[in-house]
């Protein structure tokens, strides 16, 4: 009974931390055909805002010096400017080209935002410590303890799902983006600008991206310049496996990489446990030889001849 | 005679960049210039692995950025084969009997290492060709980090986060070229034979080649397997160059950088590659040059670590939204 509470509760926050990142890949596919490989490097940019730039082991904070009514609104909003920026710099010139050399383009802005943050903090990790009180365990009635952390994780998450969905749903914005993103032709010649959609599209990653910066810096109050990498591709995982183009597909897949990566980690023998994300690649492969388009595919996203 | 005259420059620039490559390296291996030499003979490595990338990539219109994965299994098979056997007992307890047994001369090596890489393309690309392009470079992507993820884990297999030390050190310039001259023939008579015509036509438009009868599932697996076996060409050269393998040397700055060699220079022609590899090489030798301190005007100016990658991620970048095709794309 311990074991599975427990279980159930570290796939809920590593499945909904997942989600979120999941979620905002699928929402740059879906508006931008964007496959945005620098999404993990977004979420780097914001947990280095926690410190002062500069290659000494010396760690003061900056961001990171803020009271949380203050440190949570200042990095989503530094986050959220990155993003914007890095569309108008890079995706907006590019935005007539084909997927394939968007998808280039991210993977070069990754690498370029991956060594900037060499240049500025050195390679060495630095550990900050976010909020530590988060990681004291609280019991769940008498059964198992779990971190509040955890608890903190799985409640902002499914919050910010909730809250993005609806966005999406009813809002007037979030209804233009999912127009675009169903179909971006019929969308133009209805009149609907492609900007301030896309505009808005890149906001949202970027406060997604922004949350999993928090998230992860309390977790593990680690900063490491390829901190964002795993998780990006764990997200892309989720994305693929889900159905390219398919919001709701994206969240279910990124939760199930999650799930799967618990499942494994809890079930597999001691001597194969340090192979867990091989066997994670695996279970994708195979879900993908399966079933190419994903699980959920999109009926959108295929191409009318 | 347009459609002759192409074909022959397909085949002539390619020929040209070559016999312009093997001059350089027959002068430095005349001269004897020791840290010339060992520049020279890095990029003829990174050749190989972009010409391997060309196969896929340029006639296919897929981005794979699994290719330095196959690389690192070619670097490690043919490692395993040219080891001193008591070396390999000592660094490497893992390795079946028949490996750890094993010493075989260069060229099986290389051919070992090929081969294995080969072997693994195939059976990944039997799922990854099938994807549509988008979901196959992800895919690609994902695999690239199972494998770093296995060989960083199976340290009884590859020495896990240390080096690999105590391979046998014997590649110089002109066994490099050899190679290098063998990707080009391989990668030209694919290009020009029925099976790279199709997967161009799927290419240009997936489509119409489809309602044309082409299988591209296959086209693609195809050259697949046939850009893997030259990826792991190249790990092969490198592990018997370097003396020393790490699992790190194939992690995101290799495929960043051949990636931006291959599309930089122009991914849809032999040349383009070729020419991107020669460009990107140098920007990347003089911007690392320059990391270590140049004397200007008297006195010594030095970029911080990170300027290199920087500029070339810049480069990539620009190069994209100005030269889409590449400097010399058609």
């Amino acid at each position: 009974m311990n074991l599975m509470l427990q279980t159930l509760f570290d796939t809920m926050s590593l499945g909904s931390f997942y989600a979120l990142s999941a979620l905002a890949i699928g929402l740059l596919f879906g508006v931008l055909r964007l496959v945005n490989f620098a999404h993990g490097d977004f979420i780097s940019f914001g947990a280095y805002a926690l410190i002062v730039p500069s290659t000494l082991t010396a760690v003061t904070p900056l961001l990171g010096a803020l009271p949380a009514y203050l440190l949570v609104p200042a990095l989503v909003g530094f986050v959220i400017a990155i993003s914007i920026v890095a569309y108008l710099v890079v995706f907006r010139p590019l935005r007539d080209a084909a997927p394939t050399i968007l998808m280039v383009a991210s993977f070069a802005l990754s690498y370029t935002m991956q060594n900037a943050l060499l240049l500025l903090y050195g390679s060495r990790p630095k550990t900050i410590d976010l909020w530590a009180g988060l990681n004291k365990e609280v019991s769940i009635f008498g059964l198992a303890r779990v971190p509040t952390l955890q608890l903190a994780t799985i409640a902002v998450t499914i919050g910010l799902l909730l809250c993005f969905l609806y966005i999406l749903r009813r809002s007037r914005i979030g209804i233009m983006m999912r127009a675009a993103a169903e179909d971006p032709t019929t969308a133009r010649m209805l009149g609907l600008r492609a900007s301030p959609v896309m505009i808005a599209a890149m906001a949202m990653a970027g406060a997604l991206a922004a949350a999993s910066s928090i998230l992860q810096v309390v977790q593990t109050g680690v900063l490491e310049y390829r901190m964002g990498v795993s998780l990006m591709v764990f997200a892309f995982l989720g994305t693929v496996v889900g159905g390219m183009g398919n919001l709701s597909g994206a969240v279910a897949g990124g939760f199930g990489i999650g799930a799967v990566t618990v499942l494994l980690q809890t079930f597999l023998p001691d001597q194969a446990r340090p192979y867990r994300d091989v066997f994670v690649f695996g279970v994708v492969f195979v879900v993908l030889a399966l079933r190419p388009n994903g699980l959920f595919p999109s009926p959108h996203v295929k191409e009318r001849i | 005679m347009s459609k002759g005259l192409t074909a022959l420059k397909s085949v002539a620039v390619p020929a040209w960049i070559a016999l312009v490559i093997l001059c350089v390296v027959g002068g430095a291996t005349v001269s004897g210039d020791r840290v010339l030499l060992q520049t020279l003979i890095e990029s003829e490595i990174r050749l190989v692995l972009v010409i391997a990338l060309f196969i896929f990539i340029g006639n296919s219109g897929v981005v794979s950025f699994v290719h330095v994965g196959f690389m690192m299994i070619g670097a490690y098979a043919a490692a395993w084969v040219t080891m001193n056997p008591a070396m390999k007992a000592l660094f490497l307890p893992a390795l079946p009997e028949i490996i750890a047994n094993a010493a075989l001369p260069l060229p099986l090596a290389l051919l070992v290492g090929a081969l294995a890489a080969g072997a693994i393309a195939f059976v990944s690309g039997l799922v990854i060709c099938r994807l549509s392009g988008i979901g196959a470079s992800i895919a690609s992507f994902a695999l690239f980090m199972a494998l770093y993820a296995l060989f960083r884990q199976a340290s009884g297999w590859t020495a896990g986060q240390s080096s690999l030390v105590g391979l046998p050190v014997q590649i110089d310039a002109i066994k490099a070229f050899c190679c290098v001259a063998l990707a080009i023939v391989v990668a030209m008579l694919h290009e020009r034979s029925r099976w790279g015509l199709m997967l161009r036509a799927s290419r240009e438009d997936e489509a119409a080649a489809r309602s044309s009868g082409i299988n591209v599932a296959f086209q693609r697996l195809l050259a697949f397997v046939l850009s893997g076996c030259v990826a792991g060409l190249a790990g092969g050269l490198m592990s018997q160059f370097l003396g020393v393998l790490t699992v790190d040397m194939f992690y995101l700055d290799a495929i960043f950088i051949s990636l931006a060699m291959l599309i930089i220079g122009g991914r849809a022609s032999l040349a383009g590659a070729m020419i991107g590899t020669i460009v990107v090489s140098l920007i990347d030798h003089t911007l690392k040059q320059a990391e270590k301190g140049v004397d200007l005007f008297g006195t010594t100016v030095s970029f911080a670590p990170g300027v290199a990658e920087v500029g070339l991620g810049a480069a990539l970048i620009l190069t994209l939204v100005l030269r889409p095709r590449g400097l010399i794309g058609r």
